[in-house]
């Protein structure tokens, strides 16, 4: 009795022990020189958090589901796959695995990634943190694209195309229109605005597509697609849109400085040496890509882009090097949870737009009244 | 080194607010710009900052300043705006740091050796101890700190100040005037608007009075500020009272 207990005991410590020097070790590397503040190294460790917890997730979802799929049975499928000759021992789980759960958990990650991403960068660039990036009226244009490709029974991929390409149509429009407004340099608001009629405008147009559809079979697949699911989602539709949503982050990466000089407003970040319009044009087209290759796979699925940034920059601050990876990792994960309860805990599939709301909404509430916020 | 203004002229959507500006400006020296509300003093100010599109020449050290780079403009004049909020709670080490933008790569975030001349710019003006707090739940006095610091952090030849007296108390008005003598101490350049002419008095080598965007004068203050100008400018009596000490004092006439 006495000697389990010490073993335990040293064990206990032992663990502890490792766990103070991993933090140590983190700690180290971000705060190699006095100059860095608190803050920054809090950041560099809730990324290196987040990032863990986002694999661990993915785990956690590849055996969650109604087929069993242990730890193990992963390993071995994973460790079969790459040595050619070694035959996996169960086909079933190897199809699971590969064909409905991959694809899924992937969708959820870049879709989550990006909505939440470009939510961050549109809050940044247009100096509001109430803003979320259908604001120009980007997922009013999606919708529309889908609704008209399912209308004219089109294939599931030429649905997306239309729904992306409709997305960025919107946004061209709201531009087109606010450099024609914007006469004396206000240009945030004139953006605003003319999203806000050009997503007027578009809802619309979805409305009367909605009514002129079949009642029987057209009008509910689009009302399902507007309600937001990865169910249907395969490898092909991943890799286009992961490649597009990639493309749009890694320009987002590397201006995200000049976004944070931005929040100050345009005067002081070209008194700053900011190139302010060539960093908004090039910041809404990116994030805009990336909402548009997300909205165009998932359908309809709101919150994330507000409320993801909100809690990251609650946790890790408003400084954007820091906040971009942090809301694209915390996004991710959220979706990936979102969407593996949606898989698991009903008998029928709860649509992801309204379990994102569901879940959304008093969250957000919570952060609002219990969370440090620095705006109001 | 100098910054010179030659015939400047700018305004918005076509209308001239300013015109034919001429105005020299030397490192080490204060100049003050005076002038009633509306009468340019800003839209001057975004004419040399690069913030609206001028005619006329900017000449630094002889050199066209529209031949250089918006980041190369950026490390020899700094602006320092009047206090405001930021949408999104910074900290002051956030806020000091945007001023190391001119000197980052346009695809890069701000480097170690930036951190140190940001640690650098807030000893300097005493506010080191403000790092980790949030820029927006500070008092005006050091928010006004704050935006020096910033501008220093851009290690400028020259520094402009949109009212960096208003919206602080009577006490720190005077400390950022004395911290602007301090500047200008050490080589700066410096070019502030204020409502206040007792400011010029105190701290400007030079003064120049706008009115209707025009430079009515322009010169040392105790030539310059007459109760003739001053009454042009702001369209009251103003008595200059002259203390023991040599400085002046303005005194608006009141009622009978």
């Amino acid at each position: 009795m006495h000697g389990v207990f010490k073993v335990e005991l040293l064990y206990s410590c032992q663990l502890k022990d490792n766990m103070k020097n991993i933090t140590d070790m983190i700690l180290k590397m971000t705060l190699h020189s006095k100059t860095k503040t608190k803050q920054d190294s809090k950041g560099a460790l809730v990324i290196v958090l987040a990032g863990a917890a986002l694999i661990i997730m993915i785990f956690a979802a590849l055996t969650t589901g109604r087929y069993p799929v242990s730890m193990t049975d992963i390993f071995d499928i994973i460790s079969g796959r790459l040595h050619m000759g070694h035959k996996s021992t169960d086909g079933a789980a190897d199809l699971v695995l590969f064909s409905v759960r991959m694809p899924r958990i992937l969708a959820a990650i870049f879709v989550g990634a990006a909505l939440s991403g470009s939510g961050a960068c549109y809050q940044g660039i247009f100096r509001n943190p109430m803003v979320e990036p259908s604001l120009l009226g980007v997922t009013a244009g999606a919708a529309l694209g889908a609704a008209l490709g399912i209308l004219f029974s089109a294939s599931i991929a030429e649905i997306q195309a239309m729904s992306f390409i409709m997305g960025l149509t919107a946004v061209l429009i709201t531009s087109g229109m606010s450099s024609v407004v914007n006469r004396k340099g206000d240009s945030t608001l004139a953006f605003i605005l003319c999203g806000i009629i050009t997503g007027t405008l578009f809802t619309a147009f979805l409305s009367l597509v909605k009514y002129t559809a079949d009642p029987d079979s057209k009008l509910p697949a689009i009302t399902y697609w507007l309600m937001g699911s990865l169910a249907t989602v395969n490898m092909k539709d991943i890799s286009v849109s992961g490649v597009l949503i990639i493309a749009g982050l890694i320009p987002l990466m590397f201006l995200r400085w000049r976004i944070n000089v931005m929040a100050f407003g345009d005067e002081e970040a070209r008194s700053l040496g900011v190139n302010t319009a060539a960093v908004r044009v090039v910041v809404i087209a990116s994030s805009t890509l990336m909402t548009a290759a997300a909205v165009s796979i998932s359908g309809m699925i709101g919150w994330i882009g507000l409320v993801i940034p909100h809690l990251a920059r609650m946790i890790v601050g408003p400084s954007f090097p820091v906040l971009l990876p942090a809301s694209v990792l915390m996004g991710a994960f959220f979706l990936l949870f979102v969407d593996t309860i949606a898989r698991i805990a009903f008998p029928i599939e709860i649509p992801l737009g309204i379990l994102t709301a569901i879940a959304g909404a008093p969250f957000f509430f919570f952060l609002l009244a219990y969370g440090k916020r620095g705006w109001i | 080194m100098n910054l010179v203004l030659d015939n400047i002229s700018a305004g918005y959507n076509g209308r001239k607010v300013v015109h034919g500006i001429c105005a020299t400006f030397q490192t080490g020296e204060i100049t003050c710009l005076l002038g009633p509300n509306g009468c340019g003093k800003t839209t001057l100010f975004k004419a040399i900052l690069g913030l609206l599109p001028s005619s006329g020449k900017i000449l630094i050290d002889n050199k066209l300043i529209s031949g250089l780079s918006r980041k190369e403009r950026a490390r020899i004049v700094a602006y320092v705006p009047q206090i405001h909020i930021p949408p999104f709670p910074f900290t002051v080490s956030d806020v000091v740091l945007t001023g190391r933008t001119p000197f980052t790569n346009s695809f890069s975030p701000p480097c170690e050796k930036d951190r140190q001349e940001v640690v650098k710019a807030m000893e300097l003006l005493g506010i080191e101890k403000l790092g980790n707090r949030n820029y927006a739940q500070l008092s005006g006095g050091e928010r006004q700190l704050v935006l020096i610091a910033r501008a220093l952090a851009q290690s400028p030849k020259f520094l402009i100040m949109d009212e960096p007296t208003s919206h602080l108390d009577f006490g720190n008005q005077l400390r950022t005037i004395k911290l602007i003598s301090q500047l200008a101490g050490n080589n700066m350049g410096i070019i502030l608007t204020t409502h206040v002419p007792d400011h010029a008095f105190m701290c400007a080598t030079n003064v120049a009075a706008l009115y209707n965007g025009n430079i009515i004068a322009h010169g040392k203050p105790s030539v310059i500020l007459t109760c003739e100008v001053l009454r042009k400018m702001y369209g009251i009596d103003v008595d200059i009272v002259q203390l023991s000490g040599g400085r002046c004092l303005c005194a608006p006439s009141y009622g009978g």
